[in-house]
């Protein structure tokens, strides 16, 4: 099945591109999304840790299973709890 | 009002835009503005960028947390995305209530939750290059 993912500020940069389209195996997690795109992108693994996950607009836990057509979203560290 | 604009914001007119009713006792303004220093070094201008829908998604639930919280009649969100430069306006939050205490508590809190949980990102540009702000791995 094929999910959307959606990069923003410092991960668009690093993929070069705002969404892709990646195809991912029946009952695929997004734990098992961000494993593929951290091989793809390696220094998009190195922020896991920090990393939001959202799909269609909600943030989500690693273990949540995707379905054909979800939009995903990997969200880089947002700029809050800094003294700003 | 809840709103994310790539166009210039100008705080006055989203306070006076605010509907008076006779139970008001207090507007409370928060008015975030593009520092032209961080980290010790010189801000040329900032680049805010968005996940639009979910960030007035995330912008209307704090607003609902409010109201449901306090006794918030009526309260604005506004942030600017895109291009700024120093001294610019890019974020404003109002708030109206009854009395003051509620009013800056409240305004405060939209503040500090907006910076948690709604997904917009700045990229500083400044005299040792670019940096997105937030967390280091």
């Amino acid at each position: 099945m094929r999910v959307r993912v959606k990069f923003f500020a410092r991960y668009r940069e690093v993929v070069g591109k705002a969404d892709l389209e990646i195809e991912v195996e029946e009952g695929a997690t997004l734990a098992h999304l961000q494993q593929k795109i951290g091989q793809q992108f390696p220094s998009i693994k190195e922020y896991t840790p920090y990393t939001l996950l959202t799909v269609n607009g909600e943030y989500a836990v690693p273990h949540f299973s995707l379905s054909e057509g979800d939009e995903v979203a990997f969200l880089p560290p947002l700029s809050g709890g800094e003294h700003d | 009002m809840i709103e994310i604009t790539s166009l210039p914001i100008v705080p006055e007119s989203i306070i006076t835009n605010i509907t008076k009713k006779d139970s008001y006792g207090a507007i409370v303004s928060f008015v975030g503005i593009v520092r032209g220093y961080s980290e010790g070094k010189r801000v040329h201008y900032l680049e805010y960028e968005a996940y639009k829908d979910m960030a007035e998604k995330k912008m209307r639930e704090i607003a609902n947390e409010i109201k449901n919280r306090w006794q918030v009649e009526d309260l604005a969100l506004c942030h600017r995305i895109g291009r700024l430069s120093v001294g610019e306006t890019a974020l404003v939050v109002v708030v109206a209530a009854s009395h003051r205490q509620e009013a800056f508590e409240s305004c405060q809190y939209a503040v500090e939750r907006l910076k948690k949980i709604v997904p917009i990102w700045k990229k500083e540009v400044r005299d040792d290059g670019e940096k997105w702000a937030g967390g280091e791995p």
